[in-house]
């Protein structure tokens, strides 16, 4: 008896304390949707442009704010140029330029020079582009530029620091199927740009055929003034520093470049779906296709559909698959911007290994059901909003607008691409929106790569189509 | 031909040594600008407010952190503070909701059906009766998700522009940022306090699944994550700082609403938190519109979870884990945090071993001797609130072991107690944590974490500026004691990840 009464004590306790705890949002707080913004002006800033008599570019603005300088440039030595039997080769070439020595200079002295200064300067390269990236406090400049001037135009290459360049890649093809969604990505993105550069991922072999003179060839030809787009934003005064310029990078005597003929991308690459079993406990599954370039008319209102599909805040697949289901983390959908080849659409889940069937089924419904019916009035708003919104991002830093302006050049986009883009954006309704997608995103055609441990598996995944299983190097 | 850079580097030399006061006085103007931009202010229930004034565009970073972390959480509960930091994404009273009074109740219903149906699972009940109750949770959950919204903050602050909407929970801490159009800061204080007073922890059970999807992906399946999970839990034998942050499988299984509810009630107050503004502001007029909103919300007791202290360690500790990848491994040192003097000169020591190509370990293991690809040092994880570890990960480089990468970074560790390192190179550590502070400077988001973090922890965000001169100040046999007195072997613990079938 006493303890039925102690326990009704408590039973009040808490309840008056969850009471008590529970508070509300004062009613005298505007709703959100109530309230009202001050315009806003964003100032619209731009580098100053230069092109040097060599071809070269360069994109420069000041910013006095801190004693630094930063720069960034493109090059167009890019991995899009190098035969299969060689992939590896124009990212070797760009750490090489970085770790072989240059001028006499021996690299382990280049390396003291810059992290003494303070300083960092570093190359890498992807398909479509190599990139240096420069940083230093603005006292440096002047070495900093002279060096950078050095290692562009005067590279060693030192044959045992390819080696050891060399051994590196290796060691990250070795290691490449320990992270389970990298593994996916690549054999991912293997599939869907099959036969093309894009598509081809350095192999132990490809990494060893390399030679000294396969490098030195490929800078010779490539590295090129007129193939050079320079971003300069920090404390330095302008005219100054295109006077270095001039003195520097100015007196390289620019040569013809060659370039090999690319094989064509295949923008209908086979639809399959494809496992590569791994003894994990989530599955990691891409689904997607090659879809549009950025120059396209239909890359306004698909990017839209695709930000309500998988990309924007509230969007349905993060709702559907992670927020009302739990299914996964990561979750997701993607419209890369590409250029001179399609880019690339498609959809992303890492989940739980027993529920791979269930999320590749409702992966598939959410795009079926974006080129079936209208986009709601609110995502339609909400989308639209997000995106003119973002217009304040597009000065927010001296760095940025530099390197923009240089890849808008690099890229060969109209100078105006965003200020249509926002008005494209403007003008699209539902059903401009729904005809893009029902025309664009085509789960039919879909690739569908699944990494994981089968045997687990929720479904057979032979209920989605032809299954090929990839074996591994390793 | 002189190389310009050779003979620059001789100068600078020769100019570092004569005039070191000058360094100071450099780092001492930098500072003067950075308290030049900073107005603070501390609201009646105790929030401290830190505005940073950077108008280079009409932008606003919010960060507002928390003293509150991973090491708060009691025993069995690990993992909470990420758990409730999840939550405090799913809306308030009046925001993510159709109707709050009939969310409210389905709320209470759905935590007696979850209770019904755990209790069940525990009491080892029938699979019919399991059925039933499982049964009735999922129409409980379902219930909810018919009047109520996952993700209308998102949704909100996405519309209005937002970028980076996002929280991190450590172990010393818990912060919650976005950067908005300078325009919508008082949305930013309507709807952030809002969240501190009146959140709503809707979507929880669907979002635990969420967690433990994250926990495989980023601990289990992953090999790194997994590795230092068992590298933590190996070198601290007490202390939390060697419990996973996520939790475990089975705290994540076993967490209820109202327990993560409770947890939140007793320990985000705005007492214990600060909020760094940084951007275009005008922060007389914008104080106004924090102190509208966030003076709402009442101060609340500091409660402290008993954190047990580390005991010196005698021996060292290793541990070997099996994982189908190539290997790597972590060494860690137990030593003291700031500000504890010999915290900083561990912090130059981690640069002298670890920081860039010309760092003692990365010349030998990398270039020398090639026995790896990465190596890199840090000089105080997993937090800075206690007690942590000096740890060096490394990624070998095939065929060799990490048993054999180990002897090395011995035998270098071995040099550094034995010999005093060069001018040079202690000047380049000082010219490294110089350029780095002011790199910092140019970094809104980092800037403000860290002015956020020395306010709570390192007793106010002005020390930020007196770092530099901390690492400045090592002298070389400083730097040389404290290698001797914490780097050594039975203060050491190792983690070793390896392929079952390796060791051929």
């Amino acid at each position: 008896m006493k303890k039925v009464y102690i326990t009704c004590i408590i039973a009040i306790l808490i309840v008056t304390l969850s009471i008590s705890a529970s508070t509300q949002t004062p009613s005298d707080w505007e709703h959100p949707d109530e309230m009202e913004f001050a315009d806003l002006e964003v100032e619209a800033r731009e580098a100053d442009k230069y092109t040097l008599e060599n071809g070269l570019t360069v994109y420069l603005m000041e910013d006095s704010s801190l004693p630094l300088i930063k720069g960034r440039a493109l090059i167009d030595a890019g991995g899009i140029y190098v035969s299969e039997d060689k992939v590896g080769l124009a990212e070797l070439t760009a750490r090489m330029l970085r770790a072989g020595g240059t001028n006499g200079i021996h690299p382990d002295k280049i390396d003291e020079d810059i992290e003494y200064l303070a300083a960092s300067l570093e190359f890498n390269a992807q398909p479509m582009r190599a990139l240096a990236s420069i940083s230093t406090l603005s006292e440096h400049k002047e070495d900093m530029l002279n060096l950078f001037n050095d290692i562009l135009r005067k590279p060693d290459f030192l044959s045992e620091r390819i080696e050891l360049e060399k051994e590196k890649i290796k060691e990250s093809i070795r290691r490449r199927d320990d992270n389970p969604v990298q593994l996916a990505s690549q054999e991912f993105l293997k599939k869907m740009a099959t036969g093309h550069p894009i598509g081809w991922f350095p192999t132990l072999e490809s990494i060893d055929s390399i030679t000294r003179d396969d490098i030195v060839a490929f800078h010779e030809n490539y590295y090129q003034p007129q193939n050079i787009r320079l971003a300069l934003s920090g404390n330095f005064d302008t005219e100054e520093i295109l006077d270095l310029l001039e003195k520097t990078l100015g007196t390289w005597e620019p040569e013809d470049v060659e370039y090999p003929e690319i094989p064509d991308f295949d923008p209908e690459p086979e639809p399959k779906i494809y496992h590569v079993q791994q003894p994990i406990q989530q599955s990691i599954i891409f689904i997607g296709h090659p879809a549009i370039t950025f120059d396209s008319e239909e890359f306004a209102p698909l990017n839209f559909a695709n930000r309500v599909l998988g990309a924007g805040g509230d969007n349905r697949l993060f709702r559907e698959l992670r927020s009302r289901r739990g299914l996964a983390y990561a979750v997701g959908s993607q419209l890369t911007q590409s250029f001179e080849y399609p880019g690339f659409f498609f959809t992303y889940a890492i989940t739980g290994v027993q529920n791979t069937g269930q999320a590749i089924e409702l992966m598939i419904d959410e795009i079926e059901k974006i080129r079936e019916e209208p986009i709601t009035e609110e995502e339609l708003r909400d989308n639209r909003e997000a995106i003119l919104n973002r217009a304040v991002y597009r000065y927010t830093s001296a760095a940025e607008i530099t390197f923009r302006q240089a890849q808008v050049d690099f890229l060969n986009i109209e100078p105006d691409y965003y200020e249509r883009y926002i008005e494209q954006i403007q003008s699209l309704d539902e059903d401009r929106i729904l005809t893009s997608a029902k025309q664009e995103f085509r789960p039919d055609d879909a690739i569908i790569m699944v990494v994981g441990n089968r045997a687990s598996f929720d479904r057979d995944l032979e209920e989605f189509g032809t299954v090929e299983e990839i074996q591994l190097q390793f | 031909m002189i190389n310009p850079l050779k003979r620059y580097f001789l100068v600078k030399v020769i100019v570092l040594i004569f005039f070191l006061s000058c360094l100071i006085t450099f780092n001492s103007a930098q500072a003067f600008e950075l308290e030049d931009k900073v107005t603070t202010y501390t609201l009646d229930n105790g929030l401290e407010v830190i505005m940073v004034e950077n108008g280079a565009a009409p932008i606003v970073h919010f960060r507002l952190m928390f003293d509150v972390g991973g090491v708060d959480e009691p025993e069995g509960l690990g993992g909470i503070a990420h758990m409730v930091e999840h939550m405090a994404f799913k809306g308030t009273t009046s925001l993510g909701t159709d109707d709050w009074s009939k969310e409210e109740e389905l709320l209470e219903k759905l935590d007696q059906a979850a209770e019904a149906y755990f209790q069940a699972q525990a009491d080892d009940l029938s699979e019919q009766e399991l059925e039933q109750l499982e049964d009735e949770f999922q129409a409980a959950q379902a219930q909810v998700q018919e009047v109520a919204e996952p993700n209308s903050l998102m949704n909100l602050f996405d519309g209005h522009g937002a970028r980076n909407y996002n929280a991190k929970t450590g172990y010393d801490y818990t912060s919650y940022h976005l950067t908005l159009p300078s325009n919508r800061l008082e949305l930013f204080a309507r709807v952030k306090a809002d969240v501190i007073d009146n959140a709503v922890f809707r979507y929880f059970y669907e979002e635990v699944d969420v967690v433990k999807e994250e926990r495989r992906q980023r601990n289990e399946d992953e090999p790194t994550g997994f590795l230092q999970e068992h590298f933590l839990d190996e070198a601290f034998t007490e202390h939390f700082y060697g419990r996973p942050l996520i939790g475990s499988m089975e705290e994540i299984e076993n967490y209820r609403r109202q327990v993560a509810l409770d947890f939140w009630d007793a320990h985000y107050h705005p007492n214990r938190a600060v909020l760094v503004m940084a951007g275009d502001l005008n922060p007389s007029e914008d104080i106004e519109i924090i102190k509208e909103y966030f003076s709402e919300i009442s101060a609340g007791p500091v409660e402290k979870t008993e954190i047990p202290e580390e005991p010196e360690q005698t021996e060292e500790r290793r541990r070997q884990v099996t994982f189908d990848a190539e290997p790597q491994m972590f060494i860690g040192f137990h030593k003291p945090t700031y500000p504890e003097p010999d915290a900083y000169v561990l912090d130059a020591v981690s640069a002298v071993l670890g920081s860039g190509r010309t760092s003692r370990l990365h010349r030998r293991l990398i270039t020398e001797e090639e026995v790896a690809v990465s190596v890199n040092t840090y000089s105080s994880i997993p937090g800075n609130r206690y007690s942590n570890l000096f740890a060096i990960h490394v990624v070998t480089r095939d065929p060799y072991t990490p048993e054999d990468v180990e002897e090395i970074i011995y035998e270098e560790i071995e040099k550094l107690k034995e010999e005093q390192i060069s001018q040079w190179e202690l000047e380049k550590v000082r010219n490294q944590v110089r350029a780095s502070y002011i790199r910092n400077l140019d970094s809104t988001e980092g800037l403000a974490s860290q002015l956020a973090y020395y306010q709570l922890f390192l007793d106010g965000w002005e020390n930020i500026t007196k770092y530099p001169d901390k690492i400045v100040d090592v002298t070389a046999e400083e730097l040389q004691m404290a290698v001797q007195n914490y780097l050594v072997e039975d203060n050491r613990t190792v983690a070793i990840l390896k392929a079952e079938s390796g060791g051929e």
